[in-house]
């Protein structure tokens, strides 16, 4: 098992090294990260010409990416314009820990991320529990009964649920709960913001602006999981060994959530493995609507306004963490199912 | 199974509820005004490209003077504003011009720090030396002032590099007195330069001279202002102004509708309609200094019937500017005649009227008509279908469709085509559309200096047309007229206003004539602000600049 670990972990260096390659590529090719200052009648000519020189956009785009992966104290610019190549960078590169400094904020991306990741975290987990505890009870609810009643509301809420960009559930959920509910005078959640600016900052403000974000985030993924869940389990449920079971007498309970739901829940894993590494991503429509500061509104932004440092590292953090739990996922299902083996 | 779903779905129903009773608003026992605002400044000053940066400096860093809405002159950190009739402006014995400043006695730094010369000397450091900081808007400063001299603690001259008529209406090329020197001439000293020092990146220990104190900055969330007990002018009548980030337009709007904004500005033409239908808030607005146009290339590697100005003139001509105009954004918008401000327009100034028939005429005349039936113009074999560039924003995307349709009529093709505003305005070397001549029309906004009285635009001379040699030049149009460039820097050291109103009179008749720049709209400031909370009348006199909308912030009142 541990040389199983071993060589995926080894396998997933050239892949990394893929996706940086042609992530730093791509940015390079969209646009030139200085142009929100072309037209700015503050910013003259000569200050662009020496900002860009010495964030390196002048240096051709192999040596940037180079200067990005090892560093550039050993490469000297021209700063003063002189023809004479005069200033070391200051740069140390990737593999040497340096991940290098966001354009638009002038600190380390290590701080830019590391200020907002907490608070994606905040809202991407809160939202993941939630999905994965109502989306598992209501599927596995739902297969137990299928064709019933709750059954057929179910999968039609389900449906409705599924098929609204979030973008619609996250306003419309404002709409009723903060504008309307205020309107009719019953208390209203207000509508977005992680504290109140007014307020003291406290847990309870924390809760209170969680509720809307969270049930955007989850409501469509409710309803996701809640089908795959339900479709999964029928399927386990109405195979011979539960059949088995259940001549032998086993109960219920037993049959449904030991035999049935451990089965069922291969599938089920895999998509839960898949959502993770996406929380580290954030959830750019929740949280620029919600005004939540996490990683999917610095994305956006950093992609407004190109700004390479940050976005680069926030692939790369996506792309580890997207490995990682294939791999932690690959491991869980031998753990549930004694038939799959590594070694 | 069933017990365990029973008790988590009231469980979440008791939270539910919970939460909602906590999120009754609470009672306040400060006077506190929550500002919602759209875009999150990258840092504080010095650089800012965006001008809710700028605006925000106005709660704690006041100019040496600014302008009102009436654009009238008024002191802020000087005794008086330096004239030549005072005696405050002069000319040294090359003939270049001397300005004078006396800095008001008592004034003193949000931290208790005297305000002195040496601070507007640290200033001129800045504003003049690049190794200082790559982040510096430094706009004209440098190349319009050549020396700082101290006089005393409150005195100095500042001495022009020619004779200087815009040392009081360039708000760039005037005394800097807003960064503390004893605060940030220690770190440039220590760090070689002020690029990476927390007082811009993250607002701390920032000290200004405004009515109020930065308290705090809670990135992505909010920043908080707070009464500056060292501020010597009017005392505010609000503790704390709050600015709320709130990035999506529905959400402000809603934000306004529940009370959890007072105010808000820079609120698009469309959606004004909204805020006006919210019970108890109060709308208006004040000119603002941009201005949308159609931009035009007139040489390679744009569309070759664009080389010919008939044709250019054309494309004005088969436009009903003001229809759009009132359409897209609202009744009664007004129409640029030039990229000057208006200030600078003259009687008769001359403006290419919607005529479909003199647009026709004048294609026909450079030879340019529909030979193959195809419904578009063509010569020699080359269609006359333009590639049409905008950003993204919707007022000028709606803009290019009705642009296709006025041009369609006259039987010239169009490619819409909305970008990112990297890409169309990247800079030569990068490619960017606009830079690189790589476009037929383009449409996007220009800010003009609205107080100077000299105009604006050496960024569109010869000298500044983009090219490898010249990777920065903003020249999209490849428009040249060395005549032209001749006058601008002519009016640029001209004091005398008759004559320069001559001059400026002359080149607004170059530039019209070269039909490159076709105006759409002038913007407008748009506020919203709730009037059940707030005096409407005490908030009413926002800034006409980029930057001063809120001058008079201490002068703000809560309702009676």
């Amino acid at each position: 098992m541990t040389q199983y670990i071993m060589r995926r972990l080894l396998q997933a260096i050239p892949l990394l090294l893929i996706v940086t390659v042609l992530i730093y590529g791509l940015l390079k090719a969209v646009g030139d990260p200085l142009a929100h200052l072309a037209n700015d009648p503050l910013v003259r000519a000569e200050d662009r010409a020496i900002l860009r020189r010495s964030l390196g956009l002048d240096d051709p785009v192999a040596l940037q990416f180079l200067h990005w992966l090892i560093g550039d104290d050993w490469h000297q610019r021209d700063l003063d314009f002189d023809g004479e190549p005069d200033t070391y960078g200051e740069r140390r590169g990737v593999l040497r820990g340096d991940f290098g400094e966001s354009f638009r904020f002038g600190r380390p991306v290590t701080q830019v991320i590391g200020a907002v990741l907490p608070n994606t975290l905040i809202l991407g987990v809160t939202a993941y529990i939630v999905t994965v505890v109502l989306g598992l009870g209501i599927g596995i609810f739902a297969a137990l009964r299928q064709y019933s009643f709750l059954d057929n509301l179910i999968t039609t809420i389900s449906f409705i649920l599924f098929s609204m960009p979030i973008f619609l559930v996250a306003l419309l959920s404002v709409f009723f709960f903060s504008v309307k509910f205020q309107e009719w005078g019953l208390p209203s959640l207000p509508t977005g913001g992680m504290y109140d600016v007014r307020g003291d900052r406290s847990l309870d403000e924390l809760l209170v602006r969680l509720i809307l974000p969270v049930f955007s985030l989850a409501a469509i993924s409710i309803a996701r999981y809640t089908r795959f869940v339900r479709a999964s389990m029928l399927e386990v449920i109405n195979s011979d060994y539960i059949r088995t079971a259940r001549a032998k007498g086993l109960s219920e309970r037993r049959i449904n959530y030991v035999h049935g739901l451990k089965n069922a829940s291969l599938p089920v894993i895999t998509l839960m493995g898949l959502d993770i590494p996406f929380i580290l991503s954030g959830a750019v429509v929740t949280e620029t609507i919600f005004g939540w500061p996490g990683m999917g509104k610095l994305f956006i932004d950093s992609l407004t306004i190109l700004d390479p440092p940050v976005l680069i590292i926030f692939v790369l953090i996506t792309a580890v963490a997207v490995v990682l739990m294939q791999l932690l996922t690959d491991l869980v299902y031998a753990w549930l199912d004694p038939r799959i083996h590594y070694n | 199974m069933r017990k365990c779903f029973r008790f988590l779905s009231l469980g979440l129903i008791a939270v539910l509820l919970g939460t909602l009773a906590i999120g009754a608003v609470g009672a306040q026992d400060e006077t506190v005004l929550v500002l919602g605002v759209d875009q999150e400044p990258e840092r504080l000053s010095p650089l800012n490209s965006l001008v809710q940066g700028g605006a925000l400096e106005q709660f704690y860093a006041r100019n040496v003077w600014d302008w009102d809405t009436e654009r009238n002159i008024y002191p802020i950190m000087v005794e008086e504003i330096p004239t030549i009739e005072n005696g405050m402006v002069t000319e040294n014995e090359a003939g270049n011009t001397v300005v004078t400043y006396k800095l008001r006695e008592g004034m003193r730094w949000s931290d208790g720090e005297p305000i002195t010369s040496a601070d507007c000397e640290f200033g001129h450091l800045v504003y003049t030396d690049s190794s200082t900081s790559a982040n510096i808007g430094r706009a004209d400063y440098a190349g319009a002032v050549e020396s700082f001299e101290v006089i005393d603690d409150l005195t100095f001259n500042v001495v022009y590099a020619q004779p200087y008529p815009d040392y009081a209406s360039n708000e760039f090329s005037n005394a800097r007195c807003r960064y503390p020197n004893h605060i940030l001439r220690p770190i440039l000293e220590a760090d070689g330069s002020l690029d990476q020092t927390s007082y811009f990146t993250a607002g701390e220990g920032v000290v200004g001279y405004g009515p109020y104190r930065l308290a705090e900055w809670d990135k992505g969330q909010s920043i908080t202002f707070e009464k500056n007990e060292f501020w010597d002018g009017q005392e505010p009548a609000i503790d704390r102004i709050i600015i709320r980030y709130i990035f999506e337009t529905a959400q402000m709007r809603n934000a306004m509708e529940t009370s959890e904004i007072d105010l808000t500005y820079l609120i698009a033409d469309p959606q004004l309609p909204e805020y006006e239908a919210i019970p108890g808030v109060a709308v208006w607005n004040v000119p603002a200094v941009l201005a949308d146009a159609v931009w035009v290339n007139t040489a390679e590697p744009g569309h070759p019937a664009l080389h010919d100005v008939r044709v250019r003139e054309a494309i004005a001509y088969a436009l009903d500017r003001p229809a759009m105009a009132d359409g897209i954004i609202g009744a009664g918008t007004l129409v640029p005649l030039s990229w000057y401000p208006p200030s600078l327009w003259y009687d008769g100034h001359p403006y290419r009227e919607y005529d479909v028939e003199k647009a026709n005429a004048l294609l026909d005349e450079a030879g340019w008509v529909d030979s193959n039936g195809s419904g578009t113009r063509d010569k020699d074999g080359v269609e006359l279908v333009l590639r049409f560039y905008t950003t993204t924003r919707q007022d000028r995307m709606d803009y290019q469709l009705l642009i296709q349709e006025y041009l369609s009529a006259v039987g010239i093709g169009t490619q819409p085509i909305p970008t990112s505003a990297t890409i169309l305005f990247g800079n030569f070397s990068a490619r960017g559309f606009f830079a690189a001549h790589d476009f037929d029309l383009a449409l996007f906004a220009n800010s003009a200096k609205a107080l100077s009285p000299v105009g604006d635009p050496d960024t569109y001379w010869c000298t500044a047309i983009g090219s490898a040699e010249n990777p920065d030049g903003f020249n999209g149009m490849s428009w040249c007229n060395p005549e032209y460039d001749e006058l601008d820097a002519q009016i640029s050291r001209t004091i005398d206003p008759e004559e320069r109103a001559e001059l400026v009179q002359r080149a607004q008749e170059l530039f019209y004539e070269g039909a490159f720049w076709h105006g759409l709209h002038v913007r407008r400031n748009n506020f919203a602000v709730n009037g059940d909370r707030w005096d409407v009348a005490s908030f009413e006199d926002m800034g006409t600049l980029t930057n001063n909308f809120f001058q008079k912030a201490e002068f703000w009142q809560p309702a009676m």
